[in-house]
């Protein structure tokens, strides 16, 4: 078996346009291009560091709204950056607000079209944020800034159509080889709107038993996508129905909330007599990367069927056939959802320019623990605690680097920290032991006041605050 | 980007398959392992870890690849909110060969121990270190994940034909 696997591993692999992606990334820094997925989930831990952040303008309410939303009991406190504002191309970009703590910083800035509507809820920038420094060197010379990249590190938090305003964030991490700094620059090279991203869902329990018109498969249809068994083609086949079909489209359309670039065109049973559903795609919109979007019809409990489904391109969008639903699982199909998800082209614009703008963070101090002692079998050397994050200096030989750390507060409740990257070094080499020095960290689900926080749960071990 | 072994251009060109294909065995989704990929190597920009060794680097590219994984699920389950549960097979099986199918349809916390111990070839006592778990818990789940493969594809083989 394990040569096998091994074999089929092997063919696997990355592909191409992947790999030149991360060599971009890797090369040039300030190219990276993350996928929105991704930038989501950076934007999820984003959404909790905002709750700290101090400052907000007035001159874009609907993104001030978003932020206030999210300021919760630091509201209060916002102030406006003067003068962090920067035009180029039409475009103004305006910093609202930065705060880092020793581990972490985040910068919240708003990109508006001043003189006309080419940003939306797509957008992308690519650019540079630099602030903090290496940590300082022996030979006392000037410890370098760091730079801290590209468009992955950006995360468009809201977009709002009447002000034409985008919220976005940028974070940087400084781990424990660098430190923060006041001084921050942020430099954007370009923006653009041509790439989304489709995360949808909607219920099916609209669908009937009625067979809805259905159109042949036209000559040049283009089959993107099949799912399960594809490692045997007559197999698949084997499972498709004999006739070849596709719904009509606009037969029941629905919307999604989170696009009007991709709809259900037309959703039920084609005359065929298996289960469709077509999605409706905006002009220019195509999936990334030639293939089809990822679908799946969630049902309760597990039924293999619903990984099994052919993605057909046709007219103005794309057709889902599920070979395995007949009208006979109308009641199991109601009480499913559909959501298809997957990064796609769409008809967008870029736009290249130069935006600078220099600024100062607002850093927040952290609590040092000292010579902590032992925890869970470990020496713990240091923590540090701040309302967004914990780090620990300690011989962890591993396992520290998965387990959810909290912090305990007065009234007995916990707020759960997340682990992060980390470092393990073994100081020992050369010299025939392992040595274990490892810095790990974890970031708060949301903000902590470090008044109310008692102790630090790791392990099942307290360490009193 | 080239120069010495740990530079993170090198580490890419060298480990950017494996920290993919780790990937792909915990979530099934070509997607999702290539943001995985980008992701880990990401976070190597940013941590900049001192490695003591090339083998010490694969290994924490592969754990933080690990702890991608499973954020991914996670971030998923909370997005799904119900089907998706850790017995679930992965979502996309569809370009896997018959063995990777099986390792697919793994409940999710077998997925990566069998991956690290068949196709890296990593000892018990490594997948133990670079998964934070005890060499007890990778025997265990080891085990029980041979005992599924093997029915699993028994079921589709002729019998003797694949030796788990």
């Amino acid at each position: 078996m394990q040569d096998r696997y091994r074999c089929e591993m092997e063919r696997l692999g990355p592909s191409q346009e992947a790999l030149d992606r991360l060599c971009t990334i890797l090369e040039e820094g300030s190219e990276m291009r993350h996928r929105r997925r991704i930038r989501r989930r950076m934007a999820a831990v984003l959404v909790c560091a905002v709750l700290m952040v101090t400052v907000v303008t007035a001159a874009v309410p609907t993104v001030r709204e978003v932020l206030l939303d999210r300021l919760g009991i630091f509201a209060p406190y916002i102030r406006t950056i003067e003068g962090a504002v920067c035009r180029d191309q039409g475009i103004e970009i305006q910093v609202l607000g930065a705060l880092a703590d020793d581990l972490e910083g985040y910068v919240y800035l708003a990109v508006r079209d001043v003189d006309g509507d080419r940003l939306d809820e797509c957008l992308t920038l690519k650019g540079r944020l630099t602030t903090g420094t290496k940590r300082a060197p022996d030979d006392g010379k000037p410890a370098p800034a760091v730079n801290i990249v590209g468009t992955g590190s950006f995360s468009l938090l809201s977009y709002d159509p009447d002000t034409r305003t985008a919220l976005l964030s940028a974070s940087v991490f400084y781990g424990d080889t660098a430190q923060p700094s006041r001084d921050a620059q942020l430099s954007v090279t370009g923006m653009s709107t041509r790439e989304g991203d489709l995360h949808a869902e909607v219920s099916c329990g609209s669908v009937t038993g009625e067979t809805l018109e259905s159109l042949p498969v036209e000559e040049e249809a283009e089959v993107i996508l099949r799912s399960g068994g594809e490692d045997d083609p007559r197999k698949f086949d084997a499972m498709l129905p004999r006739q070849a079909v596709v719904l009509a489209p606009e037969q029941n359309p629905m919307s999604f909330e989170e696009t009007e670039d991709i709809w259900i065109s037309s959703m039920g049973f084609a005359s065929d007599g298996c289960f469709h559903i077509r999605l409706g795609l905006a002009e220019g919109v195509r999936p990334k990367g030639g293939g089809g979007f990822f679908t799946s019809l969630f049902l309760p409990g597990a039924d293999e069927r619903i990984y099994i489904y052919q993605q057909t391109l046709v007219e103005g969008g794309m057709d889902i056939l599920f070979p395995l639903f007949h009208k006979e699982d109308l009641e199991l199909l109601q009480s499913c959802k559909f959501r298809p998800y997957g990064a796609y082209a769409r008809n967008g614009r870029t736009i290249e320019g130069s935006w600078t703008l220099d600024f100062q963070m607002e850093h927040y101090r952290s609590l040092v623990l000292d010579q902590v002692g032992e925890l869970a079998g470990r020496q713990v050397q240091q923590m540090t605690v701040s309302p967004l994050s914990v780090t620990m200096h300690s011989n962890d030989p591993g396992g520290f680097h998965n387990m959810v750390l909290y912090a305990v507060k007065k009234d007995g409740s916990k707020v759960a920290a997340q682990p992060g990257i980390g470092r393990y070094a073994n100081a020992g080499i050369g010299t025939g032991e392992t040595i274990w020095e490892t810095f790990n960290t974890w970031s708060f689900e949301s903000p902590i006041d470090l008044e109310d926080v008692v102790a630090l749960e790791l392990a099942g071990e307290r360490i009193p605050i | 980007m080239e120069g010495s072994w740990d530079s993170p251009g090198l580490l890419a060109r060298r480990y950017a398959p494996a920290v993919y294909r780790l990937a792909y065995a915990r979530t099934g989704c070509r997607a999702d392992a290539e943001d995985v990929m980008q992701e880990v190597f990401l976070r190597l920009l940013k941590a900049e870890p001192v490695f003591d060794s090339e083998a010490h680097a694969k290994a924490w590219l592969l754990r933080v690849a690990s702890n991608c994984s499973n954020d991914l699920f996670r971030l998923y389950r909370r997005r799904r909110e119900e089907p998706l549960t850790e017995d679930l097979p992965a979502p996309e099986a569809s370009e896997a060969g018959r063995v990777t199918e099986a390792v697919l349809s793994l409940p999710s916390r077998y997925r990566i121990p069998v991956h690290l111990y068949y196709y890296e070839g990593y000892p018990i006592a490594e997948i133990a270190r670079i998964l934070g778990k005890s060499e007890g818990t990778i025997k265990s789940r080891l085990f029980r994940a041979r005992g599924l493969l093997r029915s699993r594809l028994e079921e589709e083989d002729h019998a003797g034909q694949i030796q788990v």
